[in-house]
Order: structure tokens, then sequence, then C-alpha cells
């Protein structure tokens, strides 16, 4: 944790605009130069309920939440105030401020709106007892009342910033700017004298506490402020990507939003269908004819996949597949994140698996690996699948805005040309011989694709295995040829891959012990493996994107190079070590695991500890994580 | 497309393996009949199939096809066509493929009416797994597996598309050839999503639903006084239950396929005007 950081927490209801706000203050934020990151909690529910929003600044880089926080500005639940829905919500107000004082770091600022929450509530908290332990600084205001006299009541969230910009001597000028680009007129108006007022009241207050705004600059180049899904969706267009279908599910369904939202714009296509079934099933046929296309969902609905994946494996169809992974099993917790589903996406449908999965390290990688995917799908006519999960899918994070201002791939993949079909190896029934062995003119084990439509191209694709011609087939010499030629593609693909360098590696290449870990808490173990160097040990780290094929020669080199790794993960199996172990078949007793699965994602300092106890060979003092020994051990 | 082309152009060289004087010999010839007499090219021709006897028919004609897994042709054969309108598409299956596994999607593929043919080879028992109840079997049907019959009714597939809204809902009898072709020819003609089911007898495993009792209960429409655009008479002579009709029983004339309907019915190579070039322009919204 560096001193020139801010994390400031907004908590409150679902559906008091928490998240809305939360967006626009880090947007502020990042557009007065500072690096920004944002941490999402909320319930599975539409209102009501305790949520909150984290907003992580620091002047040079933010690459995860950071360890507890140093604000609260607690909204009180103004739902749980309704008396006529009491019944139903509870009585929740208190939540916003009592549910998150555990976290609050010593010497941290309070703000809470005593519109809403009275002082017989904060009475029963023992809000002042605990505020001198810890030496928190607190600041009743009525944000309600602010908000009321000015406008709406909506709008005290915006009291809150006022209030927030007064305590931390920060600029409003960024915010208002923001704060006009979405309102109009006499919204804008009442929203820009509720901040004014809430800015004005927290001046007038004897200021005990030294947390100030970070020091920045100017920002140096236009930033995008992007979420995991945000950056899938920019990649899938970017890619070529002209064909979509969904159904609803948390969290898939932010990509599947903003996909709908613009697909159309580019001239594509954007289906909601009645299940998973027929949303994989759609976009199978969509890319059969020739048109670039994905489908996604979550656990659930991606279960509902397998059997559109087995045939996309089967018949060679490419596909692009989003599995945006949340706490399992069953329904789990819908908005809670996990890494449970990885043998799920590995391994699910029938068969032995030839897919692509790709899990990206964050924004950039997200962007990068799906255009990836579909360069691979399209050219190997493979499925190919990202898997994220409920993290990376919230998460906003600053990013050059030019990193995402590259060329769109306009290229079909391997298909063939009419020309080429003419020329083309045929059956001797006059059958195009779709399911080559060994065509000469393309990369290994890929056949020539002919795509419906083409004059003389015919061809049957079946899910039976199937002779070159495309027929059902159960001879023995042809299955194994088949079967090869597909599994084959794997290979070729990961020598590709290997050029491409997906994994990201981070510390001093000489160290003496390992992080490794797997999708979107990259970041947090950079972070960690920062300070623990910092700290006088000696530790790099690996975040490994390509799960399959799996990169075995880069994974080798780097255990090859430690003495001992802890494996960092967010479930409560150990499946990507698991995978590791079955890939590379050795470094057993080299690696130990390092576990969370309680619905919230790993705090840096909780890397720490449990990278520490691993090596002191202590119990981990905390409970909310497991340390599994390496075997043997 | 041209007028010079043959039925027989739709044909593979591949025997098809279904039991000598399978219905499906009968339902195939119609649709290869109706494909040809519609001008369309084999070329430019798509069918889907999902799993069962029905869900070989991909092998035995020579056009595109795909055969899936079983019950989900439907939704196949609607990305097929959304992505490439100007394809021909043909989905074909049998009474446990669209009425049982792939009932759901059978009910938003007919709400949904984008311009293609559905053909349900109704042969009220499941004959590749060697005879086991369908959807479609009647009530007291005994098999291996439903040794006292189902003791459910039977689903009337025609109702199920008239209330999930259809445009097009015919049926016939493939042992019926002229009335066959000729029924599935109005079905790939309409601008909609056109269902027929077909009376399709499986001659090993059904000792009740047979060529003869068809031959001896079904009812042709068009010896009738039945208006197809009637939708009160064609909705009372499918809630009727006790007769085997053939023929067009209900035709929206003013149906207007989906992808019409959506605007989303031009080549997708077509880039409108005015359309972003890559994702930078989305990302500007997020400065």
């Amino acid at each position: 944790m560096t001193d020139q950081e801010l994390i400031w927490r907004i908590a409150g209801g679902s559906g008091d605009g928490i998240d809305s706000n939360s967006r626009y203050f880090a947007k502020a934020l990042m557009r007065s130069g500072l690096d920004v990151f944002t941490h999402r909690h909320y319930p599975s529910r539409i209102r009501g309920g305790h949520t909150y929003v984290e907003v992580r600044a620091a002047p040079d880089g933010a690459a995860s939440r950071g360890d507890g926080y140093n604000f609260l500005l607690a909204l009180g639940d103004s739902f749980a105030r309704n008396p006529s829905e009491e019944a139903y919500y509870g009585n929740e107000e208190l939540k916003p401020l009592s549910e998150n004082l555990d976290d609050l770091r010593e010497g941290g600022i309070i703000v809470y709106d005593s519109g809403l929450i009275d002082d017989e509530q904060v009475a029963e908290i023992n809000l002042e007892e605990r505020a001198e332990e810890n030496g928190w600084h607190v600041y009743p205001v009525d944000l309600r009342g602010i908000a009321k006299e000015h406008g709406r009541e909506i709008m005290r969230n915006n009291a809150g910033i006022g209030v927030t910009a007064a305590l931390l001597d920060m600029d409003t000028s960024e915010y208002e700017g923001i704060m006009d680009e979405m309102w109009n007129d006499d919204i804008l108006e009442a929203n820009l004298a509720v901040i004014q007022d809430g800015f004005e009241r927290a001046q007038e207050f004897d200021q005990t506490h030294d947390l100030e705004m970070p020091d920045h600059g100017e920002p140096e180049e236009a930033q995008a402020l992007v979420s995991g899904s945000d950056a899938i969706a920019y990649g899938a267009l970017d890619a070529g990507c002209r064909f979509i279908a969904g159904y609803p599910m948390t969290p898939w369904t932010d990509v599947f939003t903003i996909m709908s939202q613009n697909l159309p714009k580019f001239g594509g296509i954007s289906e909601q269908v009645e299940d998973e079934i027929a949303a994989a099933s759609l976009a199978l046929g969509a890319s059969h004819a020739g048109v670039k296309s994905m489908s996604g969902s979550s656990g659930g609905g991606f279960a509902l996949m397998s059997e559109p994946l087995g045939l996309a494996e089967m018949s060679e169809t490419p596909v692009v597949l989003v599995e945006a992974m949340r706490a399992g099993p069953s329904t789990g917790m819908p908005t809670k994140p996990e890494q449970a589903d990885l043998e799920h996406v590995l391994y699910t449908s029938q068969g032995d698996s030839s897919r692509v999965v790709f899990a990206p390290g964050d924004q950039q990688e997200c962007y990068e690996q799906i255009r990836t995917a579909f360069e691979l799908a399209y050219d190997y006519q493979i499925p190919a699948i990202l898997v994220y999960d409920q993290k990376l899918q919230g998460e906003l994070r600053n990013v050059d805005a030019s990193f995402f201002d590259r060329e769109a791939d306009g290229d079909p993949g391997s298909v063939v040309s009419e020309e080429e079909i003419a020329e083309a190896a045929e059956h001797h029934a006059g059958k195009f011989k779709r399911f080559q062995y060994d065509a000469d003119d393309g990369k290994e084990g890929v056949s020539p694709r002919s795509v419906p439509g083409q004059k003389g191209g015919r061809f049957l694709a079946t899910g039976n295995e199937h002779n070159e011609a495309g027929h059902i087939s159960e001879d023995p010499t042809n299955r194994v040829l088949q079967m090869d030629r597909r599994l084959g593609k794997l290979e070729s693909i990961r020598e590709e891959l290997d050029a491409k360098g997906n994994q990201t590696h981070h510390g001093p290449d000489e160290a003496e012990y390992g992080i490794m870990c797997w999708g979107s808490h990259q970041g947090t173990v950079f972070e960690a493996v920062d300070r623990l160097n910092d700290a006088g040990r000696s530790v790099k780290a690996i975040g490994v994107s390509d799960l399959m094929p799996y990169p075995e020669a880069e994974v080798s080199e780097f255990l090859e190079s430690v003495e001992e790794c802890l494996v960092v993960e967010m479930n409560a199996t150990a499946q990507f070590r698991g995978l590791t172990q079955k890939e590379l078949g050795r470094f057993g007793p080299k690696l130990s695991s390092l576990l969370k699965y309680n619905g919230n994602p790993f705090e840096p300092a909780e890397i720490v500890e449990g990278f520490e106890s691993s090596i002191d060979g202590e119990e981990l003092a905390v409970n909310n994580m497991k340390y599994v020994p390496a075997a043997g051990d | 497309m041209s007028s010079d082309v043959r039925f027989t152009d739709f044909k593979s060289d591949k025997q098809p393996t279904w039991c000598p004087g399978c219905g499906d010999f009968g339902t195939m010839n119609g649709m290869m009949k109706a494909l040809a007499e519609t001008g369309n090219d084999p070329d430019n021709t798509f069918v889907v199939a999902g799993i069962g006897c029905s869900g070989k028919i991909g092998t035995y004609m020579h056009s595109y096809a795909l055969h899936g897994v079983h019950g989900r042709a439907l939704p196949v054969g609607i990305g097929v066509k959304l992505a490439n309108p100007d394809l021909e598409v043909m989905v074909a299956g049998g009474d446990g493929d669209g009425y049982s596994i792939g009932a759901g999607h059978f009910v938003h593929a007919v709400r949904r009416n984008v311009d293609m043919s559905y053909v349900v080879m109704d042969n009220r028992i499941y004959g590749l797994t060697k005879g086991q109840a369908s959807p479609t079997s009647r009530q007291d049907f005994e098999t291996s597996t439903t040794p006292d019959g189902p003791q459910m009714p039977p689903v009337n597939p025609l109702a199920l598309a008239l209330a999930s809204g259809a445009t097009f809902i015919a049926q016939s009898f493939s042992s019926d050839a002229q009335r066959h072709a000729e029924i599935i020819q109005k079905a790939v003609e309409h601008d909609g999503f056109g269902f027929v089911n077909t009376y399709s007898p499986c001659v090993t495993f059904n000792d009740v639903d047979t060529y003869d009792y068809f031959r001896d209960s079904i009812v042709d429409l068009s010896e009738e006084d039945h208006d197809p655009h009637d939708r009160e008479a064609a909705k009372e002579k499918i809630l009727e239950g006790d007769k085997e009709y053939m023929g067009v029983i209900y035709q929206d004339d003013d149906s207007v396929p989906w992808e019409k309907r959506e605007g989303i019915d031009q080549d997708m190579s077509d880039i409108p005007d005015g359309a972003p070039d890559d994702a930078m322009d989305l990302v500007r919204e997020f400065y």
C-alpha cells in the first residue's frame, strides 16, 4: 500500500445510483491525470441491499483494488427507508455505514448521510468509540437534505461528491464537466447546485484528517476508462465479428449488452434467443455461412452450450465463445467472482476436447486475446473460448485510448475461393473434400473450407465421425486419421502462440521464488510481488493466459528457474495447479496453492501474507483463504 | 436461379440406410422436388437436420448440409439464414427432434418467422433407438420403455404452431407423393416460416400409425371447402383432434419474414453508410 493513494468507497443500496456516480468520479480522477481502478460489490437483487463500489486512484499505476480503503461515503439505503417497502427490504438503511467499517484503514475518513442515518442508529454501532480506536475522522452531513433542497433525493450521491471534493481539496471542475456531458438544463443545474452546496458545507467543517488527493500532473495522453467487458467487445468488433447471439446471465450480460448496442452500427446482427443452446447454435450456423460469430454465457449457460461446442469441434466450424465465471456450483453466488469453471471450459462436451482457451489477465489482454481467439478460430476452423470472471467483467481501469486504435481484421480465415474449389481434390462422386487429411497448401491439419452458396463446394458437415467428403464413417483407419488431424491443429496453434507471448511475466528474472496465476487477479499478484521484493524477498510471477493449448515450454522454464512456486487462484480445488501438473507431468513437489473462494477477490496484502506463510510453513492468520501444500509435503 | 434444375440434382450418391418401405424416402423425394420446382440451385441450398432416422437426410441430399445435434437443427438453420439471407434454408427433423428435445426451439422458431421451411418427418415413434414412444405416440401405445403406453396425450404440433403465432401450417403424407411435394413447395414459397408436419410411417416399429391407417383416415383439405387464410376455420380444424388433415391448414398472406421486418436481410458484406471502421469510435465515448 502506498501513502499516495485514495481508495474511495461509495456505499448504499442497489438502485441508488452508486454504479453511475462511481464511474463519473473515477473518470474525473482519470481526466485529472491519475491512474484509476474500480471494484464493485453488489447483491443479486434489483433494489435495496448492501452494495458498494471502490475507486482507487494513484499517480503511478493502479492494477488492483488495493488493500482495504481510506474514504467511506455511506449514503444509507433509501429503499430500506420507504415504510411501504420495509417489510420486504428490512430496516437496512444503516448497513452502508455499519457493514463497511471492518475494511476501513486507520486514519480513514467517514462521511455518512445524516439525513437517512440518525444519531440513535449511529450510537447502536458504537461508531464514536470505534472511530477513536482507529483514528477515523467522521463527518455526518445531511446529503438527503441538500439534494432535496436543490433537486431530488436521488441527487444525494452528488452532494456526497461535493463533500468528498472539499475534504480532499479536489478541484470539482472535471466532475462537473462530466455532469455537463451527461445532463442538460434543469437536471444539470440542480446537480451542480447539489455538488456546490455539499462542497461549501464541508469546507465549514473542522477538518481533522491528513488524507488528501494524491499528487498528479497533467495526463500525458487521452485515457479510456474500460472494463474487461468493454475491451472484449472492442476486440471482437475489431476482429471482424459481425454476429452475436445470447441469453442474459450475470455477469456475461455485459458483453452481450455492449455488442447488442453497437454491432448493428457496424452492419452486424445481435440476437437474443430462447436459451444458450440456441445462442451457440445460431452463432455456429452464422459462422458456417461465412460470418465471424460469437456467443457466450456464464457457467450455467455455458453448460448448455456444451452441445453446440462439441458440434463445432467435430464439424470444424469456427466460433468464439465467452465464459464469464461467477461463483458456483449451480446458481452459486451470481454476483461474486470465482475461477472454478476452468475445467468446465476445458473439458465440457463429450469426447476429447479440441478447442483454444484463453484467460486474459487485464483489460488490454481482453482486447488482445479476443482478437487472437477470432484469428485462430477462423484460421484453424476450431472453437475458441475466452474465459474471464465477474471481477474483470466489472472493474474499470484506465488504458491509453490509443491502445485500441488498431487495424480491424478483415481476414475471413481459411476459406477457399470458387476458383480454388474448381481445382480442389474431389471425391469420386463429385463432392468437395471438405475434410481432406493432407491438404498441403495451408496450415498443418487445416482442410479446405467452402461456404454455402459457393459453386461446387457442397459438403455435409456432421457431428458424426466422417470421411474426407464429410460422409458418416466408422472406418477405423479414417477415424484415427481424422482425430489426429483435428487434434494436431493444437500443436500448430501452440507454435503460433509461443511467438505471440500471451503469458505475462513480472519481477526479477533471477528471483528465488515464483508465484503463478491465471486470469483476472494478475494485477493483484504483480502488486504483491512488488511489495515482497521491496521487503527483501526475491520473487517473480507469471500470469498464464493460454490454458489450451498449454504453454508447456514457457511455464516449464519458469518453474525450473525457481525454488518453489505458489499457485494463486480463486477456487477451492486448485484447478489450475492440477492442469499445470497434468500438462507438465512434473514439478509436483514445487507447487503449493493459495486459494480463495469466499466470493471476494484477493487483495495484494493477502497474497503477501499467503506467500510469507508458505515460505515459513506457518498457518494462515486469516480464515478466508486456504493454503494447500505441495504434493508430498 | 436457372429453371432447368432437376430434383435428381439434389440427390447424393449415398444409398439411404432407411428400412425398405420407410416413409422417409417419400418425404425426402418431395423435399427435393419442391426445391427443384422452386428453382433453387443445390449450391445455394442449405439443409439442416438433427438426429435420428430423419437426421440422415443431409447425407442423401446433395446440397450444402449440416447434420447436427439432436433437437437443435432449427437454431442452426436460423443462424445460417440470418448470416446469408440469399440461401434457401430447409430444416428437417423427426417428431422427437422437433416436439420433444427441440420443442422449445420449435416454439421460438415459429415466433421468429424467419423465411425458411421446416419439415417434420412424423412417424409417431423413435425408430433408430428401436421403438420407444415419441411425443406424438398415442396415449396407450405400449413400447419397451413405456410398457403401459405414455399415458399422456400426444402433442398436437399444429396447435403448438398456431399458439406460437405461425404464419404457415400444413400437414402432408409421404405416400401421397404429388400432394406431399405440392405442400412442401408451398412452404418453401411462403414468405416466412413454412411448417409442414409430414406423416412418414415407420414400417418396422409402429404397427398402429401405418400406411393403411393414414390412407383410411386422411382428409385432403383440397377436397374440402377450407380457406387456409381463415384463421378461425384453421383453429377449428387443428383443435378437432380426431381427424388427420392433409394440406395447407393455415397461411397468413401478409406474413413478412422477420429478417425483412428487422431490416437485416441484406448481404452482410454490404456495410451500411456511415458505419464505423473499427471500435475506436466507441472508445471515444469512454474518454
